[in-house]
């Protein structure tokens, strides 16, 4: 990522200097044209002179080149300068052979101005075609009137132009760099303020940083970091939470098994005993399902990376067996166990430990708050791009005021307290339905009887 | 007594300083001491001139005395032979001169156009007049004023014309005394003539009018100058005019029959053009020799010695710009030195102007 001052910099610089190149190149070819719009005036004048002095007298083409011709180019200027005449015949008149003749040459009377090399040095040339309107010349009765002058004035003068303008651009960028500089500095000093109240804070304070000394553009920035923030410190506290119900729910187990250990040592008769045995046994497999649920819970949360091993699984299978698997505690409490729906083919990705845990959760939570001779139907089915499982039971079902609870760690509704349950198998469930970016939703049971569990998952393609 | 041996000692490096110093003048480069050692090597500079070597003598002295260890090789030529032999040296491919050195104005300025010309910034250039240097190449080393000369025995003083139009009102007034008694160059043979006669037409408004009453006069026209003085000493001619007037102011010095007038409408004036050719075989003798013809010292010698007349402003003596600037003031016209004098050198307009010249005021026997 680097540094944003240098960020800017990389940004900025090169293709300003980049500019500054383009610039420099059209205001050198600028400057040329000024340079050659001014001097070129004297070109003009001399290739002017000439031509009005350039008469027919008695059949032969008179050409008498005037002083001022010339002399144009003497005023202050130091070029050196070559002109012709050239006769409709295409002969030399008079004054220099091979000067190069501009083209295309402008209509008569007309100067056309051109860059050319003559005896290896730079010149400008121009050319001006001129009719004579004499019958008595044969053929085309126009003559060629040309003057060349060397370039250094010019080149000086444009270069002069040029390094001029090239040193304000200069001047300019560098003042420009140093202005972006300070405001880089300006504005980069409410992030190292907010920085260091950042750095200053103690280590347990997790309080939203306030918004109002930030600048607007970065308050997106604080914003997610609040919420961030926010989400933590509510994880901590569910933690906190969590860990003191765990501790309270591990208790109440063993408060029950010292109870039931203690009248079993007062007791003589060893049927009774046997009996309390029994009962300390019982105990102790509902407190071993108790941390079992647990640590599936720790499983199941996102945080935990055992979720995260994922594979392609047929989720219809696996609800099917999973209820094959529970088929001998629905014997046992009489509970009618029933799959419907389909066999095989419905892919997700997913944990499968994690998801028979869920379905078998579900399951087991239906048949044991189903009374005897009821009935849990276990459905599986696709809708459009979902698996869909819904299990519902004739027990007594959840009030619909209670839904939202029974999600929660360690809520139990209050008219099945006696029910044996840890009060985590719903929340697991949550848990590993969330992890697999899934839902859970309750509703009402068979004929608004009892209770119905919809799992919806993303089926895989 | 000690410390008088240390004073002398002292005084012996002080007057030493100098001498070391002497070849690089104040406000030249500090590494002009460099060209001074590049030019003894190349032991010599040899210059093509169109200038008496008489007047040249004193200058060539000087410079072997200034710089020992660079030898002058000077050869005098006429004002036509120098042009074509740089020409042709060139198109041969063979050496040449280092310096061309020639009082042919318009000559000099079209072989520097042509580029026979090196480019070199004299430290003196500065000191010369804007006219008298262009490109850095081609540069006016002198200042001599063009004039008219009479016979003092045989003319009257009022007959004497103190300017062109005088020249003309006192040649139409008596046309029979000077008939066949007036002298000039001709142009045709003669390139300095011409040059002279060219700048008076495109000077001039009353050119050809003047070129009428020099025509009815029967002029005799002459090739040389000496000529011309010869003859008008002698009585043969009464009046001269377009002569060079640092030749003349010789003359008269020797020969008290001749008078030298400075015309007050104007006065030409002409200025030999040296430059370095970019052949040249020993570039940094040649620029000293450039460098010492433009300086203070350089000039004093061609105003008192040479005679030719000084173009540098801050030289004393007998023939000076800034003498005539007293004397005659606004009247003075240099020609310029740069491609104006291109102009009469155009085959077309040479023949024209011949044409024109001879047909008005050449003699008419």
């Amino acid at each position: 990522m680097g540094s944003l001052r240098r960020r800017v910099t990389v940004w900025l610089l090169p293709p300003l200097v980049l500019l500054l190149a383009v610039n420099a190149v059209l205001s050198y070819r600028s400057a040329l044209e000024a340079a050659n719009l001014a001097y070129d005036r004297s070109l003009w004048a001399a290739i002017k002179s000439i031509g009005e002095r350039s008469f027919v007298r008695n059949g032969e083409v008179v050409v008498d080149v005037p002083s001022s011709a010339l002399e144009i180019f003497a005023e202050g200027a130091q070029e050196r300068v070559f002109y012709a005449v050239i006769g409709p015949d295409g002969a030399l008149l008079t004054g220099y052979p091979d000067i190069p003749v501009p083209q295309p040459l402008a209509a008569d009377g007309l100067v056309k101005t051109a860059d050319a090399i003559y005896k290896g040095d730079a010149v400008r040339t121009g050319a001006m075609r001129k009719r004579l309107y004499d019958p008595a010349v044969k053929g085309d009765d126009s003559i060629l009137v040309l003057v060349a002058e060397t370039t250094e004035t010019r080149t000086e003068l444009a270069r002069h132009l040029f390094f001029d303008s090239l040193r304000r651009q200069l001047a300019l960028i560098g003042l420009g760099v140093v202005l972006v500089l300070v405001a880089l500095g300006t504005a980069f000093r409410p992030l190292l303020r907010l920085r260091d109240t950042i750095r200053n804070r103690s280590e347990e304070d997790l309080t939203p940083v306030a918004p109002q000394d930030v600048p607007s553009e970065i308050r997106p920035l604080i914003d997610a970091v609040n919420h961030h923030m926010g989400r933590i410190s509510a994880m901590l506290e569910a933690r906190k939470r969590f860990l003191a119900d765990a501790a309270h729910q591990l208790r109440t187990p063993l408060t029950v098994l010292g109870t039931q250990a203690e009248y079993g040592l007062r007791q003589d008769d060893p049927a009774e005993m046997r009996r309390t045995l029994k009962g300390i046994v019982r105990s102790i497999s509902s407190a071993r399902r108790l941390t079992n649920q647990m640590l599936a819970l720790s499983r199941a949360e996102a945080v935990n990376g055992l979720i995260r091993e994922r594979s392609r699984l047929d989720f219809a299978d696996l609800v099917r067996e999973v209820a094959l698997e529970l088929g001998p505690l629905a014997l046992r409490r009489q509970v009618d166990l029933a799959y419907e729906g389909l066999r095989g083919g419905l892919m997700v990705e997913g944990n499968d430990a994690m998801l028979r845990e869920m379905v078998a959760n579900l399951i087991d939570n239906a048949i044991r708050y189903t009374p005897a001779g009821g009935q849990v139907t276990v459905i599986v089915a696709r809708e459009s791009a979902q698996a869909v499982m819904v299990i519902r039971d004739s027990g007594p079902g959840i009030p619909p005021d209670e839904h939202d609870k029974v999600f929660q760690r360690f809520y139990r509704s209050l008219d099945q307290s006696e029910t044996e349950g840890s009060g985590l198998g719903l929340a697991i469930v949550r848990e590993i339905c969330l992890a697999h970016a899934g839902r859970v939703s309750l509703d009402a049971g068979l004929d608004g009887q009892g209770l119905a569990v919809t799992v919806r998952l993303p089926a895989a393609h | 007594m000690k410390s008088v041996r240390h004073l002398a000692l002292a005084l012996c490096a002080w007057a030493a300083l100098p001498l070391a110093h002497a070849q690089a003048p104040a406000g030249y480069p500090s590494d002009y001491a460099a060209l001074v050692a590049a030019a003894k090597q190349e032991g010599k500079v040899r210059i093509y001139a169109a200038t008496d070597t008489a007047a040249a003598n004193p200058l060539i002295k000087d410079f072997e005395a200034l710089y020992p260890g660079v030898k002058v090789e000077y050869s005098d030529m006429n004002t036509t032979e120098l042009y074509n032999r740089v020409i042709s040296e060139k198109a041969a491919g063979g050496t040449s001169g280092d310096v061309f050195w020639s009082s042919s104005m318009d000559l000099q300025i079209k072989l520097v156009n042509d580029g026979f010309a090196l480019t070199y910034k004299s430290p003196e250039a500065s000191k010369l007049p804007d006219w008298a240097v262009w490109r850095n190449e081609g540069y006016g080393t002198t200042y001599e004023p063009i004039v008219f000369i009479y016979n003092k025995r045989l003319l009257k003083p009022e007959e004497v014309p103190q300017s062109h139009g005088d020249l003309a009102k006192v040649l139409a007034a008596n046309p029979e005394r000077f008939k066949g008694k007036l002298t000039s160059y001709d142009i045709e043979k003669s390139g300095v003539g011409f040059l002279l006669i060219t700048q008076d037409a495109s000077l001039n408004p009353a050119f050809w009018d003047m070129a009428k009453a020099i025509g009815a006069a029967s002029p005799r026209f002459q090739s040389s100058s000496g000529t011309m003085m010869e003859r008008v000493g002698s009585g043969e001619n009464l009046l001269g005019f377009n002569l060079i007037g640092s030749y003349a102011l010789q003359r008269a010095k020797k020969d008290p029959g001749i008078g030298v007038v400075m015309p007050k409408d104007y006065t030409l004036v002409m200025s030999r053009i040296m430059f370095i050719t970019k052949t040249a075989q020993n570039p940094n003798a040649a620029k000293l020799w450039l460098d010492y013809i433009l300086s203070r010292r350089g000039q004093t010698v061609i105003a008192n010695q040479s005679g030719l007349g000084s173009i540098r402003a801050d030289v004393e003596g007998e023939l000076t710009a800034h003498g005539l600037a007293r004397t005659l003031g606004n009247a003075l016209k240099p020609i310029q030195v740069g491609p104006g004098l291109l102009t009469y050198l155009d085959q077309a307009k040479r023949l024209e102007f011949i044409k024109q010249w001879q047909q008005t005021a050449a003699a008419r026997k």
